[in-house]
Order: C-alpha cells, then structure tokens, then sequence
C-alpha cells in the first residue's frame, strides 16, 4: 500500500512540476472565485455580530406620571420585575434626566427656553438575553405599559426588526451566492483539471491500455485537485486576511471568521476541487492505444 | 490446452462488419501470423484478443476464464486478464515523461508489484535481453526508433505474459532494427509465451514460419502452417539480416 501512495504522490508532483503554467493560473482563478465567496462570509459574520452587539444595547424607557410618591415607585419597580424577559431596572429621576438633557445639548440658549425641568422620571429596563430582539422588546413594552403609573413606553424596536430583517435576507443571499459559487469552483476546478487532463491525455489512455485501473488512472489527478483546490483556499484565507488588515487602519473592516470555519472553508474546497477533477477523469472517453 | 479460445466472434462497427463468426484456438507457445490487406480485421481482430474490444456476439476463453460479450458488469475481471496479456504496437506509445526504466516498471505496477528490489530482478533482465541495459536513465525521446520499440517489447514482457500480440510491430523501424525484433520475438516465443503478430509484410512470414492465419473483409481465408517452423535458437548480439 505505501507503493501505492508513493506512486500517487509521485505523480502528483510530476503533474505539478510539469505543468506549473496552468496549475498557477488554475490555483488563481479558484482563489478569485473563493475570495467573493469569503469575503461574502466576512460580511455576514460581520452584520451578525454588530446586529448582536446593538440589540444587546437595546432597552426600554418607562416613563412614570408626574408627581410619583416614593411608594408608589417602590409598586412600579415590583410591577415592572414581574414582566418575563425584564434582567435589570434602572431608575432615573426628574433631575437626573434634566441634568442629563443638559449635558447633551450644551446649549444655555435653548435650556433658557425651556424653563422649568418638563422631564418625567422613568425606569431602564434592559432585556435578558433570549429578549433582546424585536419581539421580545415589544412584549415587554406592551406589559410595562399596563403597569400602575406608568404615562409612556418607548423603546427603539423598530429598526432592531428591520436590521433582523436585513440579516435574514443577506443570508438568502449568501446562500444563493454559496451555491453560485460552488457551481463556478466545480466549473474552474473541473475545467482546470480537464486541461491538465487533455495535456496528458495520451498518457492517460496508455496507462489504461495497459490495465491500469484506478489507482493509476484516476486517484493522482483527484489528488491534484483535491491539493490545488485546498492550496487556493489557503492562498484565499491569506489574501482576506491581508486585505482586512489593511482595511483595519481606515473606517471600515470586517469580522475575520474564526479558525474551525476557516478549516472547514479549506476543507470543503478540497472536496469540491476533487469532485470537479472526477468529473473531468471520469468523463473521459475510453481509447485503445497499444 | 489451449490459452485463448474464440467461439464464433463477430465484431462490428455499426453497419460494418469488422470480424465475422471466427472461431480460433491458440496454444501457449504457438507462432503466428495474422495475414490480410488493410481492413481485413487484423487489428480488431488483435484487440478482440487482447481483451481490449468486446465481440458483438460470440465467446472468448482466456486460461480457462470465459469472457462473453455481454459481461459488461464485469470490466475488472477484463482488466484482471487483460494484464496477462503483452502488446506491441506500431507506434511506440511510450510516456515521454518517464525514463526507460520507469516505462518498462510501470508495467510492473500495474500487475501490482511495488516492492522496489522485486520491479529491480523484473526491469533489469528485459533491459539485458532487449539490448537496451545503460540507457535506463535516458527518456524515450533519446532513443532511436528500434530502441523505442525494444523498451516497448521490454514493457510488454514486464508482466511475463501468456500472450504477446504485436501489430505491425517493424512498420516504423529500419530493415535492420526490424530484424532485431523479430530474433526477440522469437526467443520470447521459445520461452513459451503465445506470440502473435499482425503484418501485411509476406516477407517476415518466408524467414519465421509458422501458423499463419489470413483473414479478408472479416472473414477467416485460411488458417494452416506454412513453410517450416520458427528458428527456437536465442538471440545473438548480430543484428538480422532482413527479409528482401
């Protein structure tokens, strides 16, 4: 058997070596081709984490009647606490609100204008982790509206759902692209090898003629796709990799995918480089040459 | 008992008719020459026999091995028996990728023989007998044409065949070197390995008589012994002289 992997491996730096030219320009035109594919993946990873980071930013505002006694506060709290999906409440008082408001408009003119503090005290909820997407925000709103004392609730649900919204459909994309992109690795790879294959095709008749099966017929060149495919993707990994870094300097970068998926991105490459390059051998019309 | 058996095989190519209801017989360490004009069936009728062409109709019997012509589920027992069979073309068909020494071990790999001393005790005794030893390292594109074809007979006979069939084996080599390998071919058939060869040149069948069978439009004309029988004698280190 180690005459046997040897004999692959033999032949499989025989093809490389001898025909550098085209498994170059096959290696380039897989990369380019995984590239959109990656960089495609970048992306979602990148909207889903910054869509996970916002809705973990994403609370309520109650805001109370005016004039609330303190004990009537203490009922608001315990009402509010009972709402399923409410982690935590924070109160704000009148004047922490106008002191607030004052800081952020930093203009004296206006303040002036406004007079007396019109702000009403409220509480911050903030969501529990299963809650923190549009629907459960608009649950939790909708009860906290029906708790004692309570004149207002608002909350920025809205754009939470639409950015949700936005996700799902980038996925249909990408799943769409996924498969656009699987169909033109299958296409290069295979046309790749089938032009390897043609450059060699004598030799590949020969070998038949003289009995060879498998082993000398087909498993060198599935081997060579198999390797050419993996190495474009490592040589894809590299280039995202470069070009992401030098994006990080400037406004816009994207989330690099973590190991086990960039593992899985070469993998499934390879795979997809030895299929394309069965189909090529597989197809071949059998010739007798002797 | 005889090594490749033909019941009634006919062969055609759509309307064609290359071969037609042929029923031969061959034993091991017979001579014999396939006679006839081009598209006699001489070729089909060859690749037919070294398993490489499925009859339209009729039975072959390899060693004792029945191969019909609708046992097309069974292609790995065709290329099994396919491998006790030598083949020696016009044309040299050797990997010009590959040294001497790697055509003719490549034979050996593929009758499955990797160990790498054994292909040695294999290669190196056809290299001698061919005539080829030292040029083991030079690709086939540094050879000579009657080179080529010796490295070629050295690589059918890696796999110590039954059965050796040689088409037109001299058609591109000079008198001379075509001469060397007929005295080769007749020293591998006194070893006992069946050859047959296929040729429109009369003149090889005067000097190597022996079984000859002729064929025209696929039909079987004759099959007899002419002339007396092959020289058995080795090869000697003079070249021989050919046929005028």
């Amino acid at each position: 058997m180690s005459g046997a992997i040897r004999y692959i491996l033999r032949e499989l730096w025989r093809g490389l070596n001898q025909h550098r030219t085209l498994c170059a320009t096959g290696v380039l035109s897989m990369s380019s081709i995984l590239l959109i594919f990656l960089f495609f993946m970048m992306m979602l990873q990148s909207v889903d984490h910054y869509t996970d980071e916002l809705e973990s930013r994403e609370e309520i505002s109650v805001f109370l009647n005016e004039g609330i006694s303190r004990a009537d506060l203490a009922q608001v709290a315990a009402a509010l606490r009972t709402i399923p999906g409410v982690d935590s409440l924070r109160y704000i008082s009148k004047d922490e609100a106008w002191e607030t408001f004052r800081s952020d408009v930093a203009d004296e003119a206006l303040i002036q204008a406004v007079g007396s503090n019109p702000l009403p005290a409220s509480y911050i909820i903030r969501p529990s982790q299963g809650y923190r997407n549009a629907d459960g925000i608009r649950t939790i709103a909708r009860e906290a509206e029906t708790a004692p004392h309570v004149e207002d609730v608002r909350y920025a649900g809205e754009w939470v759902l639409r950015a949700e919204q936005a996700v799902g459909t980038l996925r249909q994309i990408g799943a769409a692209l996924g498969l656009i992109v699987l169909l033109g690795v299958l296409f290069v790879v295979g046309a790749t090898t089938r032009l390897s294959v043609q450059t060699r095709l004598e030799s590949i008749h020969l070998v038949r003629s003289l009995g060879g099966g498998f082993l000398f017929n087909e498993a060198p060149y599935l081997v060579e796709g198999f390797v050419l495919a993996a190495f474009s993707s490592l040589l894809t990994i590299g280039i995202a990799r470069a070009v992401n870094d030098s994006l990080a300097n400037g406004l816009f970068s994207l989330q690099f995918l973590p190991l086990p998926t960039l593992a899985a991105f070469v993998a499934v490459s390879g795979l997809l480089g030895l299929l394309g390059s069965w189909i090529a051998v597989a197809t071949l019309p059998r010739k007798w040459l002797l | 008992m005889a090594l490749i058996r033909l019941e009634h095989v006919s062969k055609s190519f759509g309307e064609r008719i290359a071969l037609s209801d042929l029923t031969l017989s061959f034993d091991p360490g017979e001579w014999v020459f396939v006679l006839g004009p081009s598209g006699a069936g001489k070729s089909t009728l060859l690749r037919v026999l070294a398993l490489a062409e499925r009859p339209t109709s009729g039975r072959i019997e390899v060693d004792s091995e029945g191969l019909r012509p609708d046992s097309g589920g069974r292609p790995a027992r065709g290329r099994t028996l396919r491998r006790v069979v030598g083949v020696l073309g016009q044309e040299f068909r050797l990997l010009a990728d590959r040294t001497v020494y790697e055509n003719v071990a490549l034979a050996c790999q593929i009758s499955g023989i990797w160990d790498r001393a054994a292909i040695r005790e294999r290669v190196n005794p056809l290299l001698d007998q061919m005539g080829i030893r030292g040029k083991e390292a030079l690709f086939p594109n540094d050879l000579s044409a009657g080179e080529k074809q010796r490295v070629a007979l050295a690589r059918a006979m890696a796999r110590h065949p039954k059965l050796l069939i040689a088409d037109e084996p001299t058609g591109n080599l000079d008198p001379a070197a075509a001469g060397q390998i007929f005295a080769l071919l007749t020293e591998i058939r006194a070893r006992g390995t069946l050859v047959l060869v296929a040729t429109h040149a009369e003149d090889w069948v005067r000097r190597y008589p022996g079984r000859v069978i002729r064929l025209e439009r696929g039909i079987l004309r004759s099959d007899a012994m002419e002339g007396q029988p092959a020289p058995l004698t080795p090869l000697t280190s003079a070249p021989v002289e050919p046929p005028q």
